[in-house]
């Protein structure tokens, strides 16, 4: 306990004295707050289980999704130089891409950048002739 | 007799469980906090009860942290005050916000009324006087001065449990008791012998 100053002594407990608040039911104060206790938990275990559904959710979408839009097998197409493998198996449409991009990596000189440019975009074209 | 060693395992199982520590901590600082809540809100004791169940409710998700009694008393009331604070600011934006629209009967006007004090031999004169010297102090000299003068608390304490420095707690203590003093003195000098 604080040594209170004679000349505060008289003031405090005056005001200790005068401003007191009732005393409390403990009886009702504890059933009260058992009663927002509970309340907090239930909201709280709701609020749980919500999220863990919206993750489920959100996780087997995302599971299903990515299932449906899986690209079709490339393990078949024939791939004559094993260097493009990885390049073919990435994606079956970027096949022709790959192709130049094989020409591109096996030659940078000038004449391989032309090869690349005939392979990209005069090969189909004669071929059409 | 010789002493037992008590593994982790054993500790954790005789160590009582977050509802018993809860109710230990509700049943020792249940009439102290609704006291510094009331007091520190200035509203009626229903208003207080709530704000200092609402400590408790804040509290209770906490309670793991700690092991000492006392860490754990100032923690308690250092949410009590944070909670009482919030209570007031919220208070002063509904009187606020109801000057504004120049409402007269809506729950802005009710917290205007003294707080329900039912302390039979208590002069009300006095009682209204010392209400209205309480408002006239700030927030933080009113928290410290309820904490060291009404509740008991050390100045390092209340500084601990209103999160400032003991050297300000002190000042702010300086400051409150001289506004207390010249507020209440002609009242006390009429009451006083």
């Amino acid at each position: 306990m604080t040594a209170h100053h004679p000349d505060n002594r008289d003031l405090i407990q005056d005001i200790q004295g005068a401003w007191s608040p009732p005393p409390t039911d403990a009886e009702r104060f504890d059933a009260q707050l058992a009663v927002r206790l509970m309340s907090r938990k239930r909201r709280r275990t709701a609020l749980m289980v919500a999220t863990a559904a919206a993750a489920v959710l959100v996780i087997g979408s995302h599971l299903l999704g990515s299932q449906a839009h899986e690209p079709p097998a490339v393990a078949d197409a024939p791939v004559e130089n094993p260097a493009t493998t990885a390049v073919a198996a990435a994606d079956a449409d970027s096949m022709f891409w790959g192709q130049a991009l094989d020409h591109d990596q096996r030659d940078f000189s000038l004449p391989g950048a032309y090869g690349a440019l005939d392979t990209l975009f005069l090969q189909p074209y004669d071929q059409e002739l | 007799m010789t002493a037992v060693p008590v593994t982790a395992s054993q500790e954790m199982a005789l160590a009582p469980s977050r509802d018993q520590r809860f109710a230990r901590l509700v049943e020792q600082h249940r009439e102290q906090a609704v006291r510094v809540a009331w007091r520190l809100t200035g509203e009626d004791r229903s208003t207080a009860e709530e704000v200092a169940q609402d400590a408790f409710l804040r509290a209770y998700s906490g309670l793991s942290r700690f092991r000492d009694e006392s860490e754990m008393s100032t923690w308690f009331f250092r949410i009590l005050v944070r909670q009482a604070a919030n209570r007031r600011r919220w208070r002063g934006l509904r009187q606020r916000w109801g000057d504004l629209w120049g409402a007269s009967n809506d729950e802005g006007s009710q917290v205007e009324q003294a707080p329900d004090v039912v302390v039979a031999a208590a002069d009300p004169v006095l009682r209204d006087r010392i209400a209205g010297a309480m408002e006239r102090l700030s927030p933080g000299q009113r928290a410290i001065f309820t904490l060291v003068h009404l509740e008991g608390f050390t100045v390092r304490e209340a500084a601990a449990i209103a999160a400032i420095a003991p050297g300000t707690a002190k000042s702010h203590l300086h400051r409150a008791l001289k506004t207390l003093r010249s507020e209440l003195r002609p009242q006390r000098e009429e009451v006083g012998p």
